[in-house]
């Protein structure tokens, strides 16, 4: 079942078209990637499904309910971390998640909001005023409020911005533990392409304010044409081989001697051949089919 | 929800350094006038009384808590209203500012109800700062110069009011003043709204409140038929009831026009937050 | 014929008609010397233009010769002059002279009118005019002209202390001026432009009235000290 539903999605901030046609659906226990280069809309569309933006058209849907008009309900089994997590930064953070809990739309207890904080690795600092907090540290607030009450789908728009490898990978398993665990179903906006292959199993790229293309990862990556990365010995060689006998092919220069050939599968093997048979002095031959890869030439277009 | 989050909005003003810094702004406002009043409180007196003191004699105590009350109200009902919306400016453009705001509004509490909720921890605050300044004006100047019948200089003359038929006065007086803050405090909550940071709110409600007074002083006929309908002649309303008759009408219109000017605001308020983008 | 005459003229004594201003004053003064001293409850009722103030009660305290208090819980407005400066001003004959004047009738009481104009050049009262009952020795009206205080007219009324010269009435009549207030003290919210008009110069009454009146009963010197 689809607990979320995009349906035609547009957002004009004046003459600006911010969002001009947005479409797709997260099913429940999705780990869905939402991506797009910077200025395609994806920001806009994410205030657009927490109803900090009012969408000019289209409709949004959350567990098979309208949004526009049944927002507390729905927000009550959503949580969400837009971009940097503020907070009260006056207050201690104990503080904070008491504030957030008593609006969630839930009843949550003050043990249940120091189970959260021991669970987010912020025990022993819950009674410290969160000026003096680090960026992690809030980043790690900000996902215990997301999860204080609860809820059914998770929104999280460039979670591990400014957070350090460690922290990006405490992130990655905590959604991963959130998925396989506790069964939530999370939409996942971030530019680490990489983040997104591995945890993701669904996923949309919009560009310019428009959906272009939605679906499973790996089919998505299956579908795609084949990139070789291939080292060479003699590169004088193995450019005149590509132009002489594989002139539909384009070689790209990566580095010395290095070069990127994407291709479909059934020409690989006669091209390995071919250059080995020239005395290209093949070094090295690595297959690549990469969500990057993938994203950019979507973006390009 | 709106109990759940007004109770959030009363512990946020009730932790912020700036909500003391009205409170205690008041407060040694209030000391000052009291001890100018130890100091040279029979000189005000004399000012009062000079006209007629080539004939008569005022016997009694007339420097006592009621008038010494009835003067801190006088003197600081002025400045009572900038300690408001220091307070009260910052709701809404201080989440913004904060980045709060993006919080706040993806909880599932209309926004209707984040205006609303922020609105009566406003006017709860107000209505403190109400009480504050009259219990330091009443009760304390009482305890500290005794009590005794108020002398009270008017346009037209004096007029003195026994005691016995002050403690009414001086609460429907507190109770208009009230009215008058709650109205300021409505103002610079709408001005928040529009807002992005606090700063712009706080000037622009003392702004209008000193554009508006002058307006309402100025003796030019072109202003006449506006200043029955601004808020600010209606501020220091609460002194009609010191008169004798008291104005019971005029009172009552006064009252009628706060109480439209704050739900007009309000409608504002709740308009524009309705329909904002929260972009930041 | 004569000795009708002479007993028309020996009668007339009896209405003055054959004493000195000094002789009449004189009997005045003798009621106000059997005064060492008093206390009473008085009752003010003001009714003076520019100025609304309830009946106020007060208790007045009097001690010879010249000791003199107020005391008021609520606020009471009372003339600054004719409470109790007349009668030490009177007591003392050396410092005026007076003049016999004419025979009026007051509040159905025949009185002769004695000016008394005093020697002192720095006294307040600059001419005093007091109609006095010389049957009862009594005053029944003063009209004192005083430096600062422009002219207080004093109407009195007596019962029950007619002996001490007591009065359980007075009732006070004085010049009032315009009063003028600046804008900037003043906050009334409403211009009312439908207030009384006063003239430059008006009149004030102040009415006393007395009673429970304790006389000659002892009074501490205590009670007059300021407060």
């Amino acid at each position: 079942m689809a607990l979320i539903e995009v349906s035609h999605l547009a957002k004009n901030f004046g003459s600006f078209h911010a969002v001009k046609d947005v479409s797709f659906h997260v099913n429940e226990g999705d780990v869905f990637g939402f991506l797009g280069p910077n200025g395609a809309g994806k920001s806009t569309t994410i205030r657009c499904l927490l109803s900090l933006i009012r969408p000019t058209d289209g409709e949004i849907k959350f567990f098979g309910k309208s949004l526009n008009q049944n927002r507390s309900e729905v927000l009550t089994r959503v949580g969400c971390i837009i971009e940097k997590p503020d907070f009260y930064k006056y207050l201690s953070a104990q503080r904070n998640l008491e504030i957030f809990a008593r609006i969630s739309g839930k009843d949550i207890t003050k043990r249940q909001i120091q189970e959260m904080i021991d669970f987010v690795g912020l025990n022993g600092r819950e009674g410290d005023k969160v000026s003096g907090f680090s960026h992690g540290m809030k980043q790690r607030l900000g996902i215990a409020q997301t999860l204080l009450h609860n809820p059914d789908v998770i929104i999280l728009d460039e979670p591990t911005t400014g957070l350090d490898p460690q922290g990006i990978i405490e992130v990655r398993n905590l959604i991963l533990r959130l998925r396989d665990e506790q069964k939530k179903t999370v939409l996942l906006s971030s530019h680490q392409l990489s983040e997104i292959e591995i945890i993701a199993n669904r996923m949309v790229i919009i560009n310019q304010g428009r959906t272009i293309v939605e679906g499973n990862v790996h089919e998505l990556l299956e579908k795609q044409s084949m990139n070789l990365e291939i080292s060479v010995a003699n590169p004088t060689v193995f450019e005149e081989t590509i132009q002489r006998e594989f002139s539909s092919l384009t070689a790209r220069l990566v580095y010395q001697g290095t070069y990127h050939i994407e291709m479909e599968e059934d020409i690989r093997q006669p091209l390995i051949q071919r250059l080995v048979e020239t005395g290209c002095g093949v070094k090295a031959v690595i297959p690549k089919r990469s969500l990057e890869d993938f994203f950019i030439k979507m973006t390009e277009k | 929800m709106l109990w759940k989050n007004t109770i959030n909005e009363l512990l946020k003003i009730a932790t912020k350094i700036r909500s003391y810094i009205g409170i205690g702004a008041l407060t040694l406002l209030i000391i000052i006038v009291l001890f100018a009043m130890i100091a040279d409180g029979k000189s005000y007196i004399g000012f009062v009384t000079a006209s007629f003191e080539q004939t008569l004699s005022f016997n009694g105590k007339i420097l006592n808590g009621n008038l010494i009350a009835f003067i801190i109200m006088q003197m600081l009902i002025v400045h009572v209203p900038l300690l408001i919306s220091l307070v009260t400016g910052d709701l809404l453009s201080g989440e913004e500012a904060a980045g709060t705001i993006r919080m706040l509004a993806t909880k599932p509490i209309s926004r209707t109800g984040i205006v609303l909720s922020k609105w009566i921890a406003a006017t709860i605050y107000t209505l403190i700062m109400t009480v504050w300044l009259g219990f330091l004006s009443l009760f304390v100047a009482k305890w500290m110069f005794g009590t005794g019948d108020l002398i009270v200089l008017n346009s037209n003359g004096l007029l003195i009011i026994p005691e016995a038929d002050l403690a009414w006065r001086f609460g429907l007086a507190l109770l208009i003043a009230f009215l008058a803050l709650w109205t300021v405090a409505t103002l610079s909550l709408a001005f928040s709204a529009f807002a992005k940071n606090s700063v712009g709110p706080i000037v622009s409600t003392m702004s209008v409140i000193i554009l508006f007074t002058i307006i309402g002083t100025l003796d030019v006929s072109v202003f006449d038929s506006i200043k029955p309908y601004m808020f600010t002649t209606h501020m220091a309303a609460w002194r009609s009831v010191f008169e004798d008759p008291y104005p019971t009408s005029a009172i009552w219109e006064s009252v009628l026009i706060l109480v439209a000017h704050i739900a007009v605001l309000l409608g504002i308020t709740l308009f524009r937050f309705n329909k904002k983008d929260i972009t930041s | 014929m004569k000795s009708v005459l002479l007993f028309v003229f020996i009668l007339s004594g009896g209405f003055g008609f054959g004493q000195t201003a000094e002789e009449i004053l004189k009997g005045v003064i003798d009621k106000i010397d059997l005064v060492e001293d008093y206390q009473a409850d008085v009752q003010i009722k003001a009714a003076i233009p520019f100025i609304k103030v309830p009946i106020a009660k007060a208790k007045i305290y009097f001690k010879q010769k010249d000791k003199f208090k107020v005391e008021s819980k609520g606020i009471a407005i009372l003339p600054k002059q004719g409470m109790s400066d007349l009668t030490g001003f009177l007591s003392n004959e050396k410092k005026y002279s007076a003049v016999l004047g004419e025979a009026k009738t007051i509040n159905e009481h025949k009185t002769r009118l004695i000016s008394i104009l005093p020697t002192d050049e720095n006294s307040e009262i600059i001419l005093a005019k007091v109609y006095i009952s010389t049957s009862e020795d009594l005053i029944y009206r003063t009209v004192l002209t005083t430096k600062s205080s422009g002219t207080v007219s004093i109407d009195y009324e007596y019962n029950l202390n007619k002996k001490y010269g007591l009065p359980n009435k007075m009732t006070f009549t004085v010049d009032i001026k315009k009063f003028k207030m600046p804008k900037s003290v003043a906050s009334d919210i409403r211009n009312n432009d439908k207030q009384k008009k006063y003239k430059d110069n008006e009149k004030g009454t102040i009415v006393l009235t007395f009673s429970n009146y304790l006389v000659n009963k002892g009074i501490s010197d205590d009670v007059f000290k300021k407060d």
